[in-house]
C-alpha cells in the first residue's frame, strides 16, 4: 500500500503542473462549460448529467467518473457548494474532477478508476452562488425560493442595501453608548466585542450595511434568497428558522440530490465541501449520544474509521490551524452519516493560517486572540491588501443623529482563498480522495 | 350489435336505474336528520373502489355546482387521480377567506371506510343544505376540503387482490427492501382462488388448538394438561422462491405513508416505514401542496382503522412540549365532545396511549403548520352489541355477531386443500371485509357519528366578527376611534405552536376610508394600556385573537366620513363593519 500510494503522489504532483489554467473562480456558466468540457474529453470515463433544476433554473451537475460497471464499484460521493457562499468548494469538486483525469491514460489512475466510483456533485446551491459574481456581492446561502426569513407575513422586505456603492455587502458601525463593540487594540479596523466581565464599554453598534426598509427596528433581515442546501436536510432541521424551508427537504436540489443518492447503494463514503469540518480532526466517541433512540453520535466503530481518515488528511493535505464547528443541524454532512448511513465528512478545503508576527514590522502576538485581525495580519503578508473597505463616515437615516461609518472586511474572503492558491488546494483534494480509495469495501 | 339496438337497450338500462333508486317525492317521509330524497342516490352500506369513489365525486359536484367543487390535487404514483371536494355556499364569500377544514382517509391501504365517511360528509352537507339552517350557516362561514383517499393505488389493490383484513398497509411502490435484488419475491398466495386470504390449518396429534364445540368455525386453545387436535399454518400461501419461508417477502409492507409527514420525521431504522425523507411518497407530496396553497386550513381530521379512537399527537414523546397546554385544552375540548357523540370511541394520545410513531401525518398537521388535528381509528368491536367486546381470542364476539347479524356472511369455512409444502390441510376464516371495516348496516350510522364530530370540529374553527366600534371626538379635527373585534368560537386564529413559530403571517384589522395619524393595540382597555404601531398604522397586526374572546385596537384618525373597519386573518377569515 505504501508503494501504491507513493506512485499516486507522484503522478498527482506531476499532473498539477498541467492543469488548464484558470484565472479565478467560475461562475455557474463557466462552471457548467468546464464540467461539459470534461465531459466531452473523457467520454469512456464520465458521465456528465443534470438530475434536474433550482427554482432559479439552474441545473444541479452530476458527473460520474469511472470505468466498467460504476454501479458495482464502491464508490465515493464528492459534493462541493453545500454553501452558497463557499465557491471554493465547486472550485474543488470541479479541480478534483479536472486534476483526477487529466492524468486518466495512466496506468495508476486507470487501475483506480476501474475499482472505484467517483460521483461528483459539483454545486448544491448555484442558486446562491451567484452573488459573488453579481453587481452587489454579499455571503448569500439561500436559493431563489422566495421566503419570509423574519416570518412576518412579508417577503424580501428587508434586503442590504450597498450604501456606499462600492458592489460589497459590508459593515456599519454606529457610535452608541449601548453598543457591545469596541476596537481591537492591536488593530483598530476590526471591531470586537467588550468584555463586559472586565469592566469593559462597548462603543459601537455592528450591524450588515443596509437600511431599515420596514421600519421594524431590524435590519436586512429578509432579503432576496431563499432556502439554504445545508440547512434544508432532515437530520435536525431548525424548522422554521430562516433559510431552514418550511420543512426538510423542501427544495427541488434537496430532493433530487437525495432521490440519486438513495438509488447509489455502491457509495460508502460522501466528502463534502463546506463550512463544517470533521476531516481534520477526527468524530470523537460519545456513547451516551450514539446510543440514544434518536442517533446523535457517531457509533464507536465509525469514530475508528474517522481516525484514520483524520489522520491520513492531515498527513497530506494538511488540517494545521483548522476551525473546529459544529454542525447546525439540517446540514449535509450530518444528513451523510445520520440518515444516509455512510462515511460522511467535510471539510472547508481552506481558512485563514495562523499568521506570525512580522518581527521587521515590530508586530506582536495579538493580545486579544481574534479571527478577522488574524486574517488581516496574513492578508498584509501575502500581499493581499484589497480584502478590506476602510471605515467611512455616511449618513444613514435610520440614525439621524449617530455617526454611521461603513467598513470593514469584504464579503467571501476569509472562507475563498485568493485564486492562486486553488491549484495547490485542489491537489490536496486529490491525493485525499485517492488515498480514501484504499478504504475501499473488498 | 347495431347502434340503434344498443341506444334502445341503454334507454331500457338507464329506465329501470331510475326506477329502482328513486321514488316519487309523494311517498317518503322524512326520517330526522338524513335527506329525504337526494339528488345524488347512494346507499351507504358498501365499499367503492377508486373507480366509485371517482363517480361519486363526480355526481355530487354535478348535482350541486354552487356547493361543491372537484379537482385532483394530483396523481398517485400509478397515475390514480386524488380527488378533492370543496364543499362551501359558493354564492356567500371567497372559498379561499373561510375557515377550512382538511379531511381524509384511507392513507392506510387496507383502512378503507375513512373514505366513505369522508364522501358520506360531502354528500350529506350538499343533500341536506336545502332544509337544514344549521348547514346553511355552516357553509356560509366554512369550507371543507374533502379528500376520500390519499392512498388511491392502496384501495383499490386491497379490493382487487387477495388479502386479509391487515393488508395492505403499505402504498404500492415497489421496493427491494433486503436488498437482494429480488422485490416481493415470496407474498401471500390465494390458494383457493376466493380472492381472500385465510388461515392455514392442519389435523395433527400434537397440536395446541382444537375446535370450539359451541362454533365449529372457531379454534381454541386447549388446556395444558389436554391434546389438541389441529396446528395453524398461519396465512394463506407457500414457499414461492424455494428458501425455506413461507410469506416472507410480499408487497403488503413496503413502507408506511404515515410515516413520511415533516415534522419530527426520522429515518427508516429508528422509523420503521419511513420512506427516503419527508414527502417523497407522491401521494403525500400532493397533500402537502393543497395545505400550503390553503392556509385557510384551520382543522384537520384524517381516517383510520381500526379500534374506535380519536386520536392526537404528540406521536413521538420528544414532541411531548411540542403539544403545550393551551393547544391541548383546545383539543380536549373538541375530542370530549367526540368521545359524547361517537359511543364506543375513546379519545387517546398517540405516544402515550398506542405507541411512539415519528413522522405521522397529524404531526405535520399541527406541528409544521399549527393546525389542531385528530385521527379517528374507526369501527370498534364494541359496535357489534353496544357492549366491550375485544379481539382477544377468548371473546368470541365476532363469531356470534357473524352468525345472528351477518349470517355467516363474513367468513369463509373451513374447506380442504392440498398444499404443495404441507400436503392435506383445511383453509378457512374471516373475510378480509370484517374485522376492521364496518359490516354493512352499521357504516351509515358510524359515519354519520364521525361526521358530526367532523362538523363540531369545523364549527369551532374562529368566526371573527367586528364587534363595537366606539369614537372619541379628541377636538381639533381629530376623532379616537376604538374598535373591539371577538372571536365566537373554541379556535383561536394562531395556535400556540402556530404562535411559536410565527408559522402563519398575523392577523390583520384595517380601518380604510380615514386618514390615520396613529394605531395601536389596545392591551387593557379598563386601564387604557396601548402599545403604538408606529409602522403602518391603518392595518394594526395582531398575533392573535385567541378563542372565545376578544382583542381592541384604536386608530387616530383625522377628518370625519364614512370608514370600513377589516379584520383579516388567514385560519379566521374575513370580517368587515363600516360606520
Amino acid at each position: 500500500m505504501r508503494i501504491r500510494l507513493l506512485t499516486l503522489l507522484l503522478c498527482t504532483t506531476f499532473l498539477s503542473s498541467i492543469l488548464v489554467a484558470q484565472t479565478g473562480y467560475s461562475d455557474y456558466a463557466k462552471q457548467t462549460s468546464r464540467l461539459k468540457s470534461i465531459a466531452n474529453a473523457n467520454a469512456s470515463t464520465t458521465k456528465l448529467v443534470s438530475l434536474g433544476k433550482t427554482s432559479g433554473g439552474k441545473d444541479i451537475w452530476m458527473l460520474t467518473i469511472g470505468t466498467g460497471e460504476t454501479s458495482s464499484h464502491p464508490a465515493i460521493a464528492v459534493v462541493g457548494g453545500t454553501e452558497g457562499s463557499h465557491i471554493l468548494g465547486t472550485e474543488l469538486a470541479i479541480g478534483f474532477a479536472e486534476s483526477l483525469l487529466q492524468n486518466s491514460n495512466s496506468d495508476s489512475i486507470k487501475a483506480v478508476l476501474a475499482k472505484t466510483t467517483y460521483y461528483v456533485f459539483p454545486n448544491m446551491s448555484p442558486d446562491a452562488m451567484e452573488q459573488y459574481f453579481a453587481a452587489i456581492k454579499y455571503e448569500r446561502l439561500g436559493n431563489a425560493s422566495v421566503t419570509d426569513d423574519d416570518r412576518d407575513g412579508k417577503t424580501n422586505e428587508d434586503p442590504y442595501d450597498d450604501l456606499d456603492g462600492n458592489g460589497k455587502i459590508t459593515w456599519m458601525r454606529i457610535e452608541s453608548p449601548v453598543g457591545e463593540y469596541k476596537t481591537h487594540p492591536d488593530d483598530p479596523r476590526i471591531l470586537i466585542k467588550a468584555d463586559i466581565t472586565k469592566g469593559e464599554k462597548g462603543k459601537y453598534l455592528l450591524l450588515s450595511e443596509g437600511m431599515d426598509n420596514d421600519k421594524d427596528g431590524v435590519f436586512n433581515e429578509d432579503g432576496d434568497g431563499g432556502v439554504q442546501f445545508n440547512k434544508n436536510l432532515t437530520y435536525k432541521h431548525p424548522s422554521f428558522s430562516p433559510g431552514s424551508g418550511e420543512f426538510p427537504v423542501s427544495e427541488n436540489e434537496s430532493r433530487v440530490l437525495l432521490d440519486q443518492l438513495f438509488e447509489l447503494f455502491n457509495i460508502y463514503a460522501v466528502i463534502s465541501f463546506g463550512t463544517n469540518n470533521n476531516l481534520s480532526s477526527p468524530v470523537s466517541y460519545n456513547p451516551a449520544a450514539a446510543n440514544q433512540r434518536i442517533v446523535a453520535g457517531w457509533l464507536e466503530a465509525d469514530t475508528k474509521v474517522s481516525s484514520l481518515v483524520s489522520d491520513l488528511y492531515n498527513k497530506t493535505g494538511g488540517g494545521k490551524d483548522a476551525p473546529k464547528t459544529t454542525a447546525m443541524g439540517g446540514d449535509f454532512v450530518s444528513w451523510g452519516y445520520y440518515h444516509f448511513a455512510r462515511f460522511s465528512f467535510s471539510t472547508p478545503g481552506w481558512w485563514p493560517p495562523k499568521a506570525k508576527p512580522d518581527t521587521t514590522k515590530k508586530e506582536k502576538a495579538f493580545t486579544i486572540d481574534d479571527a478577522s485581525a488574524n486574517f488581516l495580519r496574513w492578508s498584509a503578508q501575502q500581499g493581499i491588501n484589497d480584502n478590506y473597505t476602510d471605515w467611512k463616515a455616511y449618513t444613514h437615516p435610520d440614525f439621524p443623529n449617530q455617526k454611521v461609518e461603513i467598513g470593514g472586511i469584504d464579503p467571501f474572503v476569509m472562507s475563498n482563498p485568493p485564486y492562486k492558491l486553488v491549484g495547490d488546494l485542489v491537489k490536496n483534494i486529490l491525493i485525499s480522495l485517492l488515498n480514501y480509495q484504499h478504504f475501499n469495501p473488498q | 350489435m347495431s347502434f340503434t339496438i344498443r341506444f334502445i337497450i341503454i334507454l331500457f338500462l338507464s329506465a329501470t336505474v331510475i326506477d329502482t333508486q328513486s321514488q316519487n317525492a309523494d311517498q317518503i317521509f322524512k326520517a330526522a336528520g338524513s335527506p329525504a330524497n337526494p339528488k345524488v342516490a347512494i346507499s351507504w352500506n358498501h365499499y367503492n373502489d377508486h373507480g366509485g369513489i371517482t363517480e361519486i365525486c363526480k355526481k355530487i359536484a354535478a348535482a350541486y355546482p354552487e356547493l361543491a367543487k372537484l379537482e385532483s390535487i394530483g396523481k398517485s404514483f400509478k397515475g390514480r387521480e386524488m380527488w378533492c371536494l370543496t364543499i362551501t355556499d359558493f354564492k356567500k364569500g371567497d372559498p379561499e377567506h373561510k375557515p377550512g377544514i382538511y379531511i381524509d382517509g384511507n392513507i392506510h391501504s387496507n383502512e378503507i371506510q375513512g373514505s366513505e365517511f369522508a364522501m358520506y360528509t360531502a354528500w350529506y352537507l350538499t343533500e341536506t343544505f336545502k332544509d337544514t339552517k344549521f348547514i346553511q350557516e355552516l357553509l356560509a362561514d366554512k369550507v371543507f376540503y374533502i379528500v376520500p383517499t390519499i392512498n388511491p393505488d392502496g384501495r383499490d389493490s386491497y379490493f382487487h387482490e387477495p388479502n386479509t383484513a391487515s393488508t395492505p398497509r403499505s402504498g404500492v411502490i415497489p421496493i427491494d427492501n433486503d436488498r437482494d435484488g429480488m422485490v416481493n419475491e415470496d407474498g401471500y398466495d390465494d390458494l383457493d382462488g376466493d380472492g381472500e386470504i385465510l388461515l392455514m390449518r392442519r389435523k395433527s396429534n400434537n397440536g395446541r388448538l382444537r375446535v370450539d364445540p359451541a362454533d365449529p368455525r372457531r379454534m381454541i386453545q386447549v388446556g395444558p394438561d389436554e391434546k389438541g387436535t389441529y396446528e395453524m399454518l398461519g396465512l394463506e400461501g407457500k414457499d414461492n422462491d424455494g428458501d425455506g419461508q413461507v410469506n416472507e417477502d410480499g408487497y403488503t409492507f413496503e413502507y408506511d405513508p404515515n410515516r413520511d409527514w415533516g415534522w419530527g420525521w426520522q429515518p427508516n431504522y429508528i422509523q420503521n416505514g419511513a420512506y427516503k425523507y419527508p414527502f417523497s411518497l407522491p401521494e403525500n407530496r400532493n397533500v402537502l401542496n393543497f395545505v400550503m396553497k390553503h392556509p385557510n386550513i384551520a382543522a384537520a381530521q384524517s381516517y383510520h382503522n381500526a379500534g374506535g379512537m380519536i386520536l392526537r399527537g404528540p406521536g413521538g414523546q420528544e414532541d411531548v412540549g411540542t403539544y403545550n397546554s393551551q393547544d391541548v385544552q383546545v383539543y380536549d375540548a373538541i375530542a370530549k365532545k367526540g368521545e359524547e357523540l361517537i359511543p364506543g370511541y375513546r379519545y387517546l394520545v398517540v405516544h402515550k396511549d398506542l405507541y411512539s410513531a415519528y413522522g405521522g401525518e397529524l404531526d405535520w398537521f399541527y406541528g409544521g403548520r399549527g393546525i389542531y388535528t385528530y385521527s379517528n381509528e374507526l369501527w370498534t368491536p364494541y359496535l357489534m352489541f353496544n357492549k366491550d367486546a375485544t379481539r382477544d381470542p377468548q371473546d368470541n364476539a365476532s363469531y356470534q355477531f357473524d352468525r345472528f347479524l351477518l349470517f355467516k356472511d363474513a367468513f369463509v369455512d373451513w374447506h380442504e386443500y392440498n398444499h404443495p409444502q404441507y400436503g392435506k390441510i383445511e383453509i378457512g376464516g374471516f373475510k378480509k371485509n370484517f374485522g376492521r371495516a364496518h359490516p354493512g348496516f352499521l357504516l351509515e350510522s358510524d359515519a354519520h357519528r364521525n361526521m358530526a364530530f367532523t362538523i363540531y370540529h369545523c364549527y369551532h374553527t374562529p368566526k371573527l366578527q367586528v364587534d363595537t366600534i366606539i369614537e372619541k371626538d379628541l377636538g381639533d379635527g381629530l376623532k379616537e376611534i376604538t374598535a373591539v373585534i371577538s372571536n365566537q368560537r373554541i379556535m383561536p386564529t394562531h395556535s400556540s405552536q402556530d404562535i411559536k413559530f410565527n408559522i402563519e403571517r398575523p392577523d390583520y384589522i384595517s380601518i380604510t376610508g380615514a386618514k390615520v395619524i396613529a394605531g395601536m393595540i389596545v392591551d387593557n382597555p379598563d386601564l387604557n394600556i396601548a402599545r403604538e404601531q408606529k409602522n403602518n398604522p391603518a392595518t394594526i397586526e395582531v398575533s392573535n385573537i385567541p378563542g372565545l374572546d376578544e382583542v381592541t385596537v384604536r386608530w387616530i384618525v383625522q377628518g370625519s366620513g364614512k370608514y370600513t373597519i377589516t379584520v383579516d386573518s388567514k385560519k379566521g377569515g374575513l370580517s368587515t363593519k363600516s360606520k
